[in-house]
């Protein structure tokens, strides 16, 4: 415990919370926020590559483009990417995990072992085996790909969840009372699993962040001119030497967004199993 | 063991298989077949195409094709690469030992880092120390690869000019190099990729060697090391440590997915020639069997990894060896 009772966790789940109301904020608002548009070319014979400037605090890259309206504008694109592809896979995940662990039986062994194989392929090789073979999908087509490929974890910790709530004795007694199939679920298993899920969802947005980056820095996510802070970083490697700051500031924006979901995923997750604090 | 051995192996035998034809399932959804950019470009003539549709069997009904796909892949046939007009098996081989070295470096540099910050941690946890280090690790953890990979090459290659900025070997001067120098040429290329992968793996080990050590130190033989007048040291690194290493070992199934994923990326950011660069070329010109053949066998080496990881765990604690698995 510290000041005003809080625990180490709060602590940081707090400056976490904060963390993601200011993101929230910064892209709903990067229009208002930033006097350039993040596609314009200012001025590519004075303005190229040049420093970071009170004009243009995090610089201009190759198209004399304001870097910090592109890193704002980028929060925008990867964050709705990433809430969206979350919601499907843990709405996915939820529904496999669910009917394995209530189904059992050769459902159960059926979907586990499908999620095993999915486990086994790197995600980076799942995702990237997808986007070869379906080439030049748009951002809706990569928020299904990404909320396709990642519900396999979710569905084998809720499995695992409804199989220790169905020994309980709650369940059991609601079994007992003759309650209806879909009351059961509705209102005692699926409000028990609510905790892990939230965790689970919180830091899939993290890991989706980074995900979605890297596909985008590999040229294969996040189509141009659409700003994405992974396309960024690829476009600043190739002038690391003369401009640095292309590269620099959207990395530290996907290292702070990502901190503050790891953040509060961690202090969830400490909450919800004290014994691993 | 024998028993034990032949279940695993089946078991692993059984995952590739379904990760395969769920590759089949994918090609066969897609839109178009491998021919399709010859179609689409326009100079191949219809008759030459058709000829070639019947020569890789792609006009036989789909029960036939997957029975041929699943007989190749059994005979180690991957398909054929049109683009380096050969097997895709041969295209991925040649960059199997880069990526595979890459991938072990790192694993050396994830483990021994992760594995040092999480002793540090374990042995006083809630001090100041503790704080910061999982701080870190938890920035480390939300910093994406291919960007850490992009920062080390500014400040180490670009700035500093410690190491060679791209590939695994220096393209003018190694051949001409003597076995020392062509040796030093590699291990220098190797640095900052490996460095790179490392780190990023070192932040998840740190994680679980922690909650290991805690695990630990709350256990009776702990006490009774203190009890019997073992100093701090003694008592950490004969009984604390030992035991809390042993978990890490699963670890080493649960790292390897991570680590090749990974791999795609600091490839691609070192122009290393590894596995993943070679898929990420392949995808730009849709050379599909090169980028299912290198899907399917890193789930192969992913399944090998955990495979390793068992039998070490049961080598390494004999508790585990009498239970039924």
């Amino acid at each position: 415990m510290t000041r005003w009772g809080l625990t180490v966790g709060d602590r940081q789940a707090v400056v976490g919370l904060l963390m993601i109301a200011v993101l929230c904020a910064v892209s709903v608002a990067a229009p208002l926020l930033t006097g350039y548009d993040p596609a314009a070319q200012l001025d590519l014979a004075e303005r190229q590559y040049a420093p970071p400037s009170p004009g243009h605090p995090f610089g201009t890259d190759f198209y004399s483009r304001d870097v910090l309206s592109r890193v704002l504008h980028g929060a925008r694109i990867s964050l709705a990417i990433a809430a969206l592809s979350v919601g499907l896979s843990i709405t996915l995940g939820t529904a496999v995990g669910l009917t394995a662990g209530l189904a059992g039986g050769w459902i159960d062994g059926l979907l586990m072992r499908f999620v095993d194989a999915a486990l086994a392929v790197p995600r980076v090789f799942l995702v990237l085996v997808i986007v070869a073979l379906w080439p030049g999908i748009g951002t809706l087509g990569l928020i299904l790909i990404l909320g396709l490929t990642s519900w396999f974890g979710a569905s084998r910790i809720v499995r695992a969840e409804t199989l220790s709530l169905r020994a309980r004795p709650f369940l059991q007694a609601a079994r007992a009372l003759g309650l209806r199939r879909r009351h059961v679920i509705g209102r005692h298993v699926l409000p028990n699993l609510a905790a892990p899920i939230s965790v689970i969802a919180t830091i899939g947005i993290g890991q989706i962040i980074l995900l979605e980056a890297g596909l985008s820095y590999l040229g294969l996510g996040v189509r141009p001119p659409t700003p994405s802070w992974g396309q960024m970083i690829a476009e600043g490697q190739a002038a690391l030497r003369t401009a640095p700051w292309v590269a620099i500031f959207p990395g530290i924006a996907i290292v702070v967004t990502v901190l503050a979901f790891s953040l509060v995923g961690d202090a969830l997750r400490r909450r919800l199993d004290p014994r691993r604090a | 063991m024998l028993r034990f051995l032949g279940g695993r192996l089946l078991h692993a035998a059984g995952i590739v298989f379904v990760v395969a034809t769920i590759t089949f399932v994918l090609l066969q959804l897609a839109p178009g077949d491998p021919l399709t950019r010859y179609s689409e470009s326009g100079f191949v003539p219809r008759s030459v195409i058709e000829q070639q549709r019947r020569n890789f069997g792609l006009d036989r009904p789909i029960p036939e094709q997957y029975a041929r796909y699943v007989a190749n892949l059994v005979r180690g046939d991957l398909g054929y690469s049109f683009r380096e007009h050969r097997p895709a098996w041969h295209a991925i081989r040649d960059r199997l030992a880069n990526t595979l070295l890459l991938a072990v470096a790192g694993l050396t540099v994830a483990f021994g880092v992760g594995i040092l910050a999480g002793v540090l941690q374990g042995a006083r946890p809630g001090s100041r120390r503790d704080d910061v280090l999982s701080l870190a690790s938890l920035a480390l953890y939300s910093t994406p690869v291919f960007w850490l990979g992009v920062m080390l090459l500014l400040v180490f290659g670009e700035v500093l000019h410690w190491f060679p900025v791209s590939g695994a070997v220096d393209a003018v001067a190694h051949t001409g190099l003597s076995a020392l120098g062509r040796i030093w040429d590699r291990l220098m290329h190797l640095a900052l990729p490996a460095l790179t992968l490392g780190l990023a793996g070192a932040a998840v080990i740190a994680r679980y060697q922690r909650a290991a050590m805690l695990e630990v130190i709350g256990q009776d033989f702990v006490r009774s090391a203190h009890a019997k007048g073992l100093s701090n040291r003694d008592v950490l690194v004969r009984h604390a440590v030992r035991n809390a290493l042993l978990p890490i070992v699963t670890l080493f199934g649960l790292a390897f997915p991570i680590l090749l994923s990974g791999a795609v990326l600091v490839e691609t950011v070192f122009a290393w020639p590894g596995m993943g660069k070679l898929m990420v070329d392949a995808i730009q010109a849709r050379d599909y069997a090169v980028v299912t053949g290198a899907t399917i066998l890193s789930a192969v080496l992913v399944v090998v990894g955990n495979l390793l990881a068992d039998v070490l765990y049961r080598t390494l604690d004999p508790r585990t060896r009498d239970a039924v698995t």
